[in-house]
């Protein structure tokens, strides 16, 4: 069957650019990564395309995780500029409202074991159970195990850290 | 307490059937399971929370320019149970011209998932057209049924509730319980138990009965299980109304689809003297199409 770049890139490109996002945490850098998935998928005509880009972002994003930890020495002074003026709008507010809350659940996805962060988010992505098998080397019969582990340490996880927000909140008004 | 003769279902495989990764067969077995079991329907719905709020966690993290670019529903449906209910859903409501099809499985359809925007109005109409004149069900040959009002049977949904931060799934959506109070009985005795009027499906072999009496004066409710050419089960499930009804919800909520019920007419209870009058629901259950199961009511007969 001749490779199809346009169908692939309309039936994946967001769950490419997501997937990447939750292991990179940078919406730009997701989405050049994503460009960069599909630039390779061109050139290789993978037979088996979707389970192929998934795999391919996996491994370009487990190599961008290196190179950040030696770009985030450079990095350091940089982080305590002020990042708001005083007379900060609405928005920038609901911004950071969701930032705070996409950071929860960056770490509650931390304090999972690789190996069920990959599963959940493949799942998530929109893996059948087969493909994700044979990304991460589990047998098939194991997915289900894996991923109702993962859920249950996700849910757990981010139950904790928005129990401590709410603490924070209610002390902060008291 | 429920009493399953067979192993509860465990929690992976659950995860595993929402998640559409089992086979037909064994999609089939948890279902007929979970039809007869409390502690695994608890379970199920468990585990249905649990999937759905990992889901929304994860839709948190999505970054801002790709999240206004995703359509407002999905595109596509995924093979899951769900999407097994929502094309039983939009099968009822494209159903009419659908009611005379053979008996199929269903095969989930993504473009059907568009029938979910239009589905309330849609709804409304198919329950209207529910209380069609008796002679659109009545099958040929047996004595009449009607098609009971939806307000009769007033389906409810099986929700998860949150209690605090915990998301706990075990919702008491039955009056009755059908896991309980059940004998197995041969098809004669049940037929005496009925006395002599007992629904099922013409042409197809009986292969267990269960009862569950409600009490004297009461007619008890039967459950007949069929067998289809092709081997697979269907339920003839018969009793009072308040006892069926809560045991569609309970059908419904194990993942099998369900007909439209159909009522008899009344039956007299009793003594000459003061007969009770009663109507006895009657309805199918299979792990087919919405639009099958409905279409198989055409072959119900009373013996």
């Amino acid at each position: 069957m001749a490779f199809d770049l346009d169908g692939l890139y309309r039936s994946t490109y967001e769950q490419v650019v997501r997937f990447l996002y939750r292991k990179v945490w940078d919406a730009d850098r997701a989405e050049d990564l994503a460009q960069e998935v599909f630039m390779r998928a061109l050139a290789h005509e993978p037979e088996k395309p979707r389970a192929w880009v998934f795999a391919v972002a996996a491994n370009i994003a487990r190599d961008e995780a290196r190179s950040a930890i030696r770009r985030r020495k450079h990095l350091v002074l940089l982080k305590h500029e002020p990042i708001a003026s005083p007379s900060m709008g609405k928005e920038v507010e609901e911004r950071l409202d969701e930032e705070s809350r996409q950071a929860e659940v960056q770490r509650a996805l931390d304090t999972l074991s690789p190996r069920d962060r990959e599963v959940l988010l493949l799942w998530d992505a929109g893996l059948a159970y087969p493909e994700i098998a044979e990304q991460t080397g589990l047998a098939v019969g194991a997915i289900g195990t894996t991923l109702a582990r993962a859920r249950k340490r996700l849910i757990a996880a981010h139950d904790t850290m928005e129990a401590q927000r709410e603490s924070v909140r209610t002390s902060a008004r008291a | 307490m429920s009493r399953c003769a067979r192993p509860h279902v465990p929690e992976e495989e659950f995860h595993a059937w929402l998640d559409g990764a089992l086979s037909r067969a064994q999609s089939a077995e948890i279902a007929e399971h979970l039809l007869a079991c409390l502690i695994c329907r608890a379970l199920h719905a468990e585990v249905e929370a649990s999937r759905d709020r990992a889901s929304a966690i994860l839709a948190l993290a999505i970054p801002r320019g790709v999240r206004r670019a995703l359509p407002a529903q999905p595109v596509t449906v995924r093979r899951t149970q769900r999407g097994r209910i929502a094309a039983g859903i939009a099968v009822l409501l494209v159903g009419g011209a659908l009611v005379n099809q053979p008996a199929t499985l269903v095969t989930p359809n993504p473009r059907l998932a568009m029938v979910r925007f239009v589905a309330p109005a849609m709804l409304a109409q198919v329950r209207d057209q529910s209380a069609l004149p008796e002679a659109t069900a009545t099958p040929r040959g047996g004595p009449l049924m009607a098609y009971a009002s939806q307000t009769s049977v007033s389906p409810r949904v099986v929700t998860p509730v949150a209690v605090g931060r915990r998301t706990v799934a075990l919702v008491p959506t039955t009056d009755v319980d059908p896991a309980i109070n059940w004998e197995n009985i041969t098809w004669e005795d049940a037929l005496l138990a009925a006395g002599g009027s007992l629904a099922r499906l013409e042409g197809l072999p009986v292969t267990a009965v269960r009862l569950q009496r409600n009490g004297p004066g009461v007619r008890p409710t039967f459950f007949v299980k069929q067998r289809l050419p092709d081997g697979r089960n269907v339920w003839v499930i018969e009793g009072p109304e308040d006892r069926v009804a809560p045991l569609q919800v309970s059908v419904v909520a194990s993942g099998l689809a369900s007909s439209l019920p159909l009522r008899t007419r009344p039956d007299y209870i009793g003594s000459e003297a003061s007969p009770v009058r009663t109507i006895r629901l009657v309805t199918i259950a299979a792990s087919l199409s919405k639009d099958s199961v409905d279409a198989l009511t055409t072959r119900l007969r009373l013996e």
